[in-house]
């Protein structure tokens, strides 16, 4: 600043001195949304950095990249600055045609080596609410939870039935994964730690459970369901006779669809995986239903795997749900693939809903087990009654793991 | 203190970001008011680049430079917000009046002229100025954190001083205040 430059010298001195006030909601607006969106694995996208985020950002933290861009809708909220933060809010996501996840560690796992536990995905949450472009959570509510006590969700939530279950102890080591939510098996029973359960306002259904702070290591106890052929062993037969005799409440929230969630596209898909359904089979069984579309939509030769539809998403998807998106387009990733399964399911009558999180990594021996960021996924859960919500994963291309059950008698 | 606060934050602490949050949103928005003229705009620009600052934090290697990385993060976020709202609507944007804390009526005058000037610009030519002479940016840094050639901002920043100078000059005329203090 020298006297050579009196129009410098007033505008530094005028910016210096001019001030503004901004809202007052900025700040617990902010709070709110950062406490939402780290709430599924995978928020960081592409898209999003080209927003312009430092480059350096971009390499080292796109943590669990997945296609989709998580924004956050916070409701009320009560803040304490520093103290601690319990936003009453819901998350949701949207499906952005662009699924490119980093070659990042998102965490690390050593489960219990109890004889016969099979791989199985870890469910960072599940989404109830179909935006027409996404998926959310709902209204939820947030209830605390001490260190080991159990979890106690509504429905058999995560109560793996049958005699073949085993109860085993999971350390998670958060990596490129920071975010709070908890991951493991379907069946978690407790926490190690204080945290809080998330879940449905109407219903109770579990959404998702989140720690109170930190990306240290964290213990859960999980009941595990074990593929052993005993007798008491939860099979084909039993959801197939499983019935419509949902629990009250659970239709409102998992049959819900927007206007125009199904178009012709869509509908003709449900068409043909209803004439799918094999001989003998029903396609009003839910079980039959969801088996048959779960296969139908893997199907190369009905839809193909790709990690980037955007120019498709942009050129044929102007003003489409996300399912009559990816019916007309006939490409995408997990997250077309499920909500479309989800979507059609629930057009169906059957309650169905997203779970996030990841596919199993691989398990060593020891029962440690590293699970990459490339490892996101979405899959479908839908809900028997008398067994409680079974995983379905319609996603192509090899990267989708169908559960498979014995058939029964 | 604050460095601490930022390696905590940069760990996953919501606690310790929403502190540095706090203590960042004055300054924040009054960049994002003067780059973007309307106090809404102001805000969402604020809250995107809080929330994005949050996301990518873990990236940021150096916690002394938070400041400054948080500044061209809210700047990138303002571009956006005002590329958005170009394209949403031509409605006339009126900046917020700004509380002044002027040493003398005379300054007070020259700034209302500043003010007035200041608000008729372009907005890269705001953005030019604002990254220049109050986040106290170097060419290269102003730069890079717009994206362009430092050559760009170099012939950005004369244009917008020129625009400036002739804003005031225009205003000047209008109010028949004396030139000498602006030239």
């Amino acid at each position: 600043m020298t006297a050579d430059h009196p129009l410098e010298n007033e505008l530094e001195t005028w910016l210096a001195h001019r001030t503004s006030t901004p809202s007052p909601e900025i700040l617990p607006r902010v709070v709110a949304r950062i406490a939402r969106v780290d709430q599924r694995p995978g928020f960081l996208t592409r898209d999003r950095y080209d927003l312009g985020v430092p480059r350096i950002a971009l390499e080292r933290h796109v943590a669990a990249a997945t296609a989709t861009l998580v924004v956050v809708l916070a409701t009320a909220l009560a803040v304490g600055l520093g103290g601690v933060l319990r936003p009453s809010s819901s998350a949701f996501a949207t499906t952005g045609g662009l699924f490119a996840p980093s070659d990042s560690v998102a965490f690390r796992a050593a489960v219990e080596p109890v004889a016969g536990v099979p791989a199985f995905n870890w469910r960072a949450g599940t989404y109830a609410e179909y935006l027409g472009s996404g998926w959310g959570w709902g209204a939820v509510d947030r209830l605390a939870v001490a260190a080991s006590e159990p979890i106690d969700a509504r429905g058999l939530e995560n109560s793996p039935v049958g005699s073949s279950v085993v109860r085993v102890h999971i350390v998670v080591t958060p990596d490129s994964f920071a975010a709070p939510t908890v991951l493991g098996p379907s069946g978690i029973k407790s926490i190690g730690e204080p945290v809080d359960a998330v879940v449905q306002h109407k219903g109770g259904w579990l959404t998702s459970i989140e720690r109170h702070a930190g990306s240290a290591s964290y213990t859960l106890t999980a009941v595990i369901r074990i593929p052993d052929g005993a007798p008491g062993e939860l099979n084909e037969a039993t959801l197939r006779s499983a019935g419509t005799s949902y629990p009250a409440g659970i239709l409102d929230t998992y049959t819900a669809l927007p206007e125009g969630a199904v178009g012709p596209a869509s509908r003709a898909v449900l068409e043909a995986v209803r004439a799918a359904v094999p001989d003998g089979l029903d396609a009003a069984n839910p079980y039959d239903l969801a088996r048959t579309m779960e296969a139908y939509l893997a199907d190369a030769d009905n839809f193909t795997y790709a990690t980037d539809v955007r120019a498709e998403v942009a050129g044929r998807c102007a003003g489409m749900s996300t399912a009559e998106c990816f019916a007309t387009i006939r490409r995408g990733y997990c997250d077309y693939f499920a909500t479309t399964m989800a979507v059609l399911l629930r057009e169906s009558g059957v309650p169905a809903r997203i779970a996030y999180g990841f596919l199993g990594g691989d398990r060593n021996a020891d029962g440690t087990e590293v699970v990459e960021a490339s490892l996101a996924h979405w899959w479908v859960e839908v809900y028997f009654p008398g067994v409680g919500w079974f995983p379905f994963d319609p996603t192509g291309g090899g990267v989708g793991r169908p559960h498979v059950l014995p058939q029964g008698r | 203190m604050r460095r601490d606060l930022v390696e905590r934050a940069r760990s996953g602490d919501r606690g310790a970001f929403a502190e540095l949050a706090a203590s960042s949103t004055a300054r924040l928005f009054n960049i994002a008011e003067l780059m973007l003229r309307d106090r809404y705009l102001a805000e969402d620009a604020v809250q995107e680049a809080l929330v994005v600052a949050w996301r990518d934090l873990r990236g940021l290697r150096n916690p002394d430079a938070f400041e400054a990385w948080l500044h061209r993060v809210l700047v990138r976020c303002g571009h956006r917000e005002a590329a958005r709202e170009r394209r949403r609507s031509a409605r006339t944007l009126a900046l917020t009046p700004a509380v002044q804390h002027p040493d003398s009526a005379a300054a007070l005058e020259d700034r209302d002229a500043i003010d007035r000037a200041f608000v008729r610009l372009a907005p890269e030519h705001r953005v030019v100025l604002v990254l220049r002479h109050y986040l106290g940016m170097t060419d290269r840094e102003a730069g890079s954190t717009l994206g362009v050639p430092t050559g760009t901002i170099r012939s950005r920043l004369n244009r917008a001083k020129a625009a400036l100078r002739s804003e005031l000059e225009a205003d000047a005329r209008g109010s028949g205040l004396a030139m000498e203090s602006i030239r």
